[in-house]
């Protein structure tokens, strides 16, 4: 963050007692703020928007999804971080489809989740280990437009090695290593985003750049 | 009411209903022979077995419902036995009495046919028809009678004990196919729901799990200051949801109704149950049918706030329809984009994966919405057991054979009797024979229209000529029994109504003949009754085995969900008994501890990181959960080091090599001093796992070679 205001970070969780902890973890750190602890996206949503960052609980027990929540939480005006307490692979999937900035385990080390916290409040990407697993491992990928060495990061991300290791590895830099995830994350996102007819998907996939568009000689 | 056999028993309730039939025609025609004063002459105790054996089958075929399968085949046993006796001791009653002729009573073994089909099944019908045939030609040439009269009628009465035969067969057939579809499915459902049932019962352990104690031990785990008391609390309230878990099972096992109002409940609808009561609902029709309505109602909730919402229950029939209506803002259904989870998915989808379960969504904006789920039982067990076709099929090819060739013996007798009648006879038995093969050669098991018009109308033509040209004696009415044939060949094949109208329009054709001829009452019932009676009792049987087949069905259906139900909570009461018990053993001893509220140590951290650790591997670790991996993990995670295991692969690596890689992961998991990550990796990647321990990647290899499997050696 740079100086000047902090970062206001509310949180949707079940627990309220998450909630807690949350705050008293922002207490000691710079540049953010608590801001509120709802249960649900749609408590938090029923005010004017007060935070830059909802840290979201991946299952929530309202019986909303995670797509229905960030897509709601991003018109209110916020990042999103996900947060979860080891889910199945196929939810966290369901998150990184949709607009979040990353995905973090609520058991992670103290210092991990403020760095993520601080990072996500600021609109950086988030990459974790817990991320990059679940989106490595979905099929869904295989078809998505990824260079080699996109993969090959993704991999070694996902297999738990953080972005200064992967570039240690590679014989790249830190930067490369977090540019290629962030196009990772963009890929990813684009093939969770649902396109209602073909010619949608065409269209988008100009705007996109995967596709050639017709050209004027 | 359904056993094992109830299609079988059914069948044969069938076949016995129609031997006692059989027996009060034959009585009827009987009488009209004596009250002509033929037939007479036997000694009292002949007559008397013969009408005993008559009786009995009569009785077996009235007490049918009421005997136990066993019973009941002793009972037509006994009928054909008697029959047989019957027919052995001609000889000794024609000697003591005057009897100059074999009398047409003998001859008429349909009925026993039909009890023997009960008695023992297929084979001993054919034997029987055998028997009937072998006897009637041995008597003929024994005691007189071997005319052509007689000769015809021999003729046609074992062609109608055949075509009972095979109808019986089939009819028997279908009763054992019922069964057996039934059995299979059964069989299978009850594995299948068993396992459904374990599932429901884990998922809701492990949703359990996740969100109360994962949650606690978590923040018990982590050095972020949160304040003990509350902690305490939540534990403590782990520790009760988690006991609870075993009770809630009732949730499972209580009714449709009590389920259903439960939803209502949680979702403040009010709740109008259905004045019939519901009928067993197979498990994934109940899953499914809940769970559409608990989304429906939190759609309701969330789009339609501070309305009114009942639920309500229809029974009509088979169908069960649950609406969920509220009297909210409404919304177009067609403006809901396909991908949006809640209606199309989560309502319509779980409705429509089940076989006969529909949802219909009606709302417009400012209406209210209605969502209507219904479940009809699809008759699916009736498709997969029509019955033995191909043995009817077969069956109808054999007697149609035989029809021609004994139709020709027919033809043959006949122009020896009378030679100046063989122009008749020769256009007549072509008549038979081009319409028999018009049935034969049809594609279809039903005959196009064309084909059934040529039927008929050879059926109708040929009984005009026989009637207007022949006198009317059995021996010159042969066409009309063989035409009646014809006909019941097309009630065989599904033209039941087209035959039976031509049956009654040869019927009257044949009465009116001989009533022109002025020919005796009693007479005239002898010579229709046979035509008429084999299109009548082909058609009946026919129909009945149709209607017995939806019965049937429905009947197994029923058990079968009843079963799928049983299984399914029997399932998930065992898999909860045991979650609770590996609870009790695991989780909440410790949850306990932290509900106690006293200040944790450092080690008592650890010891709350590595069971945290454990439950979310049983979330996300797969088959790298397991031991000696387990305790290693649990070990490490006892010193502080933070594990993570995934298991990203299809679950196709083979167990050997499972194994290996999870003997490696130990290895590497003892030297993790703060950071360890454990992945099996998809498939088709060159490697299958990897560990990463302290930042260092390492990747399996499988073999021994390379620099990966010696990280002791470094």
């Amino acid at each position: 963050m740079g100086a000047g205001v902090d970062a206001r970070v509310a949180i949707v969780d079940d627990h309220e007692l998450v909630a807690l902890a949350v705050q008293n973890l922002l207490a000691d750190a710079e540049g953010l703020t608590f801001a509120r602890h709802a249960d649900t996206v749609a408590a938090l949503t029923s005010r004017a928007a007060d935070a830059d960052l909802v840290l979201l609980d991946l299952s929530l027990r309202d019986g909303s999804t995670p797509a229905e929540n960030v897509a709601s939480l991003r018109r209110w005006g916020a990042h999103v971080l996900v947060l979860t307490s080891g889910e199945d692979p196929f939810l966290v999937r369901a998150a990184s489809r949709v607009d979040v900035a990353g995905i973090v385990r609520k058991s992670a080390p103290p210092a991990a989740l403020l760095d993520a916290i601080a990072a996500a409040a600021s609109g950086e990407h988030v990459a974790t280990t817990e991320w990059a697993s679940a989106v490595d491992a979905d099929p869904l990928l295989q078809g998505a437009p990824l260079t080699e060495r996109e993969r090959e990061v993704l991999g070694l991300y996902a297999s738990g090695l953080g972005a200064r290791e992967v570039a240690g590895q590679l014989f790249i830099s830190e930067n490369t290593v977090n540019d290629h995830l962030r196009r990772i994350r963009a890929v990813y996102q684009l093939i969770g985003r649902p396109a209602t007819s073909k010619v949608e998907l065409y269209q988008r996939g100009i705007e996109d750049g995967f596709v050639p568009g017709p050209r004027r000689v | 009411m359904s056993d094992d056999e109830s299609g079988l028993r059914a069948a044969r309730l069938v076949i016995i209903r129609a031997s006692a039939f059989l027996i009060v025609v034959v009585a009827v025609v009987n009488a009209g022979f004596v009250s002509q004063g033929e037939q007479q002459g036997f000694p009292l105790w002949y007559t008397s077995f013969g009408s005993a054996s008559g009786a009995v089958t009569v009785a077996v075929g009235l007490l049918a419902p009421l005997l136990r399968a066993r019973a009941l085949r002793l009972g037509a046993a006994l009928a054909l036995a008697m029959y047989v006796v019957f027919v052995a001791l001609f000889p000794l009653a024609a000697h003591v009495g005057q009897v100059e002729r074999m009398p047409w009573l003998l001859t008429a073994s349909s009925a026993a046919v039909a009890a023997a089909l009960v008695a023992g099944g297929v084979s001993w019908g054919w034997v029987t028809v055998l028997f009937g045939a072998m006897a009637g030609v041995v008597y003929r040439l024994g005691f007189g009678g071997f005319d052509v009269g007689g000769v015809i009628n021999d003729v046609h009465a074992a062609l109608t004990a055949s075509v009972i035969c095979v109808l019986g067969g089939y009819v028997l057939s279908v009763g054992a196919g019922l069964d057996e579809a039934a059995s299979v499915r059964r069989a299978a459902g009850s594995r299948e729901y068993a396992e459904r049932g374990r599932l429901a019962a884990r998922t809701r352990t492990a949703a359990l799990v996740h969100d109360e104690a994962l949650a606690t031990l978590a923040l018990a785990a982590s050095p972020l200051p949160v304040p003990r008391d509350r902690l305490a609390v939540q534990a403590r309230h782990a520790v009760a949801m988690l006991a609870r878990l075993i009770d809630d099972d009732a949730g499972d096992t209580a009714s449709f109704d009590a389920a259903l109002l439960a939803e209502a409940r949680a979702h403040d609808a009010q709740y109008l149950s259905s004045a019939a009561s519901v009928p067993p609902l197979p498990a994934a029709v109940r899953e499914a049918f809940l769970g559409a309505a608990r989304q429906a109602l939190d759609n309701s909730r969330r789009h339609a706030r501070g309305t009114r919402r009942t639920v309500s229950v229809r029974v009509t029939g088979g169908t069960v329809e649950v609406e969920i209506a509220d009297d909210g803002v409404g919304f177009d259904p067609s403006l809901i984009a396909d991908d949006r989870l809640g209606v199309r998915q989560s309502i319509v989808g779980r409705m429509t994966r089940v076989p006969g379960g529909r949802a219909r969504v009606q709302s417009m904006p400012g209406e209210g919405t209605r969502v209507v789920l219904s479940y009809a039982p699809e008759s699916r067990v009736e498709v997969a057991a029509l019955g033995d076709r191909r043995s009817l099929r077969r069956g109808a090819a054999f007697v149609g054979v035989g029809f021609i060739v004994l139709q020709t013996v027919c033809a043959v007798a006949m122009v020896i009797a009378a030679p100046s009648s063989w122009p008749r006879q020769v256009a007549i038995l072509l008549v038979v024979v081009i319409a028999a093969e018009a049935l034969r050669r049809s594609p279809g098991l039903v005959p196009s229209r064309g084909r059934t018009v040529v039927v008929v109308a050879a059926a109708l033509l040929g009984a005009f000529i026989t009637v207007v040209a022949a006198p009317t004696t059995y021996g010159d009415l042969w066409p009309v029994v063989a035409l009646a044939f014809l006909l019941v060949g097309l009630a065989l094949r599904g033209r039941f109504r087209t035959a039976l109208a031509a049956a009654a329009v040869v019927a009257v054709m044949v009465v009116g003949g001989g009533v022109a001829d002025g020919i005796p009452l009693g007479q005239i019932v002898a010579l229709t009754a046979r035509p008429a009676l084999i299109v009548v009792i082909a058609t009946v049987m026919l129909l009945t085995v149709r209607r017995m087949q939806r019965r049937i069905a429905a009947l197994h259906h029923q058990a079968a969900a009843a079963e799928e139900q049983e299984s399914w909570s029997r399932g998930a009461r065992a898999e909860l008994r045991e979650r609770t018990d590996e609870l009790a053993r695991t989780v909440v001893p410790l949850l306990s501890r932290i509900g106690e509220g006293q200040p944790a140590s450092a080690d008592d951290r650890h010891e709350y990181a590595a069971l945290e650790g454990a439950l979310r591997d049983g979330l996300r670790a797969g088959s790298l959960s397991r031991e000696p991996l387990r305790s290693a993990v649990a070990a490490a995670r006892g010193r502080g080091v933070d594990v993570v295991l995934l298991d990203d692969s299809d679950q196709s690596l083979p167990e050997v090599e499972v194994r290996a890689v999870v003997a490696w992961m130990v290895d590497a998991i003892a030297q993790a001093q703060r950071i360890a990550v454990g992945r099996l990796l998809p498939p088709g990647r060159q490697t299958v796992a990897s560990v990463t321990v302290d930042g260092r990647a390492l990747v399996f290899d499988g073999t021994d070679q390379g620099s990966v499997t010696s990280f002791h050696g470094e």
